[in-house]
């Protein structure tokens, strides 16, 4: 005896938060570890004169895939990060927080990150 | 002696809530449920609460004590050497005083189908199910909600949006399909996947905290979210889910 049922849509019932969710939880893991790093060599350690870096050297390793990585690590996924935890706020506070809101807090993220890896594309090397 | 408040719904008698003081009777051993009985019995029989176990088991005596979801038979005046205010729990109808509508909160319960449903990892029903400790230590701690509504009351996201289906009918859901015997997953993931159901939850946390058996529901909803995602993605990909999201 069969029983046949129509093949339900793969798509159905599925909607984009655990999407937002799974760049917000690497993005948290990138705030924690690498973003106070960079804040600390680049923000204080640095204009200190505390440490040495060479521009030439620093434009070298950065053209580099580890440039990519570092655009992912530092502001890509963060930036995923603040704008899920932003568009969350505007929920809580009830002004907002549905597709309008995500559309603008992760549309915002998207182009930060957009021009962050197309500013490592355009690096000559 | 000492004065409490109890904030008073009495629909016949104004639209209003009220907050009504009373004398009570103090040692260092009165519950904030010895309170409510003694008003009951001695000063106004009208105040309507529930309560029945007195021991933190049966979950009915849930109330807000100075903003905070507590169960009156758990807390006790002596914590309280200020003022004191009793009210209904957060976020739920209020009924009569005390009493709230627990009618959302049992939904969201039904939904997630908290109990063992049977399937390849059941044992031959003429054989009695065997677990190993490790396998029940995986689920043990979220087996021991009461079902007494603190941590609803507690989570804001409830408060805006009461189709959520909330801390304790999530980490009930989560407690099954951690158990070996189960075999009912798929059946609770459609609604753990949607909307209001793990991703409306913001990692507030203050389920946990108020818990009064010590179950971590926020845990539960974010491990929730962890299978929630792989859930999604197989379906995606494979065209049939962990749970068949949204049927």
């Amino acid at each position: 005896m069969s029983n046949h049922m129509p093949k339900p849509s793969r798509r159905q019932g599925l909607h984009f938060e655990p999407l937002w969710w799974l760049l917000f939880s690497a993005g948290g893991v990138c705030f924690a570890v690498f973003v106070p790093a960079v804040a600390l060599i680049f923000g204080v350690l640095w204009p200190l004169g505390i440490i040495d870096i060479s521009l030439a050297q620093l434009q070298g390793y950065y053209s580099s895939l580890w440039g990519l990585v570092f655009t992912g690590a530092v502001i890509f996924l963060p930036a995923f990060h603040a704008a899920h935890r932003i568009r969350h706020a505007f929920h809580d506070f009830k002004l907002g927080g549905g597709s309008t809101t995500a559309f603008i807090c992760c549309g915002t993220a998207a182009v930060v990150s957009f021009v962050a890896i197309w500013a490592w594309f355009m690096l000559p090397g | 002696m000492r004065s409490i408040q109890v904030l008073r719904y009495l629909p016949e008698e104004s639209p209003q809530p009220f907050l009504q003081s009373f004398q009570v009777p103090v040692t260092d051993s009165t519950s904030v449920l010895d309170a409510l009985n003694y008003i009951k019995e001695s000063l106004d029989p009208t105040l309507s609460f529930r309560w029945s176990c007195r021991m933190a088991i049966c979950g009915s005596c849930g109330v807000m004590v100075n903003g905070i979801p507590k169960l009156g038979c758990k807390d006790f005046l002596r914590n309280y050497p200020n003022d004191l205010i009793i009210e209904p729990l957060a976020h739920l109808p209020v009924e009569r005083d005390l009493v709230v509508n627990m009618d959302s909160f049992l939904r969201h319960l039904e939904a997630v189908k908290p109990y063992l449903i049977e399937g390849k990892n059941a044992a031959d029903s003429s054989q009695p199910n065997r677990q190993t400790p490790a396998q029940m230590a995986r689920y043990q701690q979220f087996a021991n909600c009461i079902n007494c509504g603190l941590c609803y009351a507690a989570c804001p996201q409830f408060g805006l949006n009461p189709e959520f289906t909330g801390p304790a009918a999530i980490a009930l859901a989560h407690r099954y399909n951690l158990d070996s015997r189960d075999s009912g997953k798929a059946q609770r993931m459609a609604p753990l996947n949607s909307k209001n159901g793990v991703w409306s939850c913001t990692f507030v946390g203050f389920c946990s905290e108020v818990c009064p058996k010590g179950v971590d529901p926020a845990a539960a909803v974010n491990q929730g979210k962890v299978e929630s995602a792989k859930s999604m993605l197989i379906q995606l990909f494979s065209g049939r889910a962990i749970g068949g999201a949204g049927q």
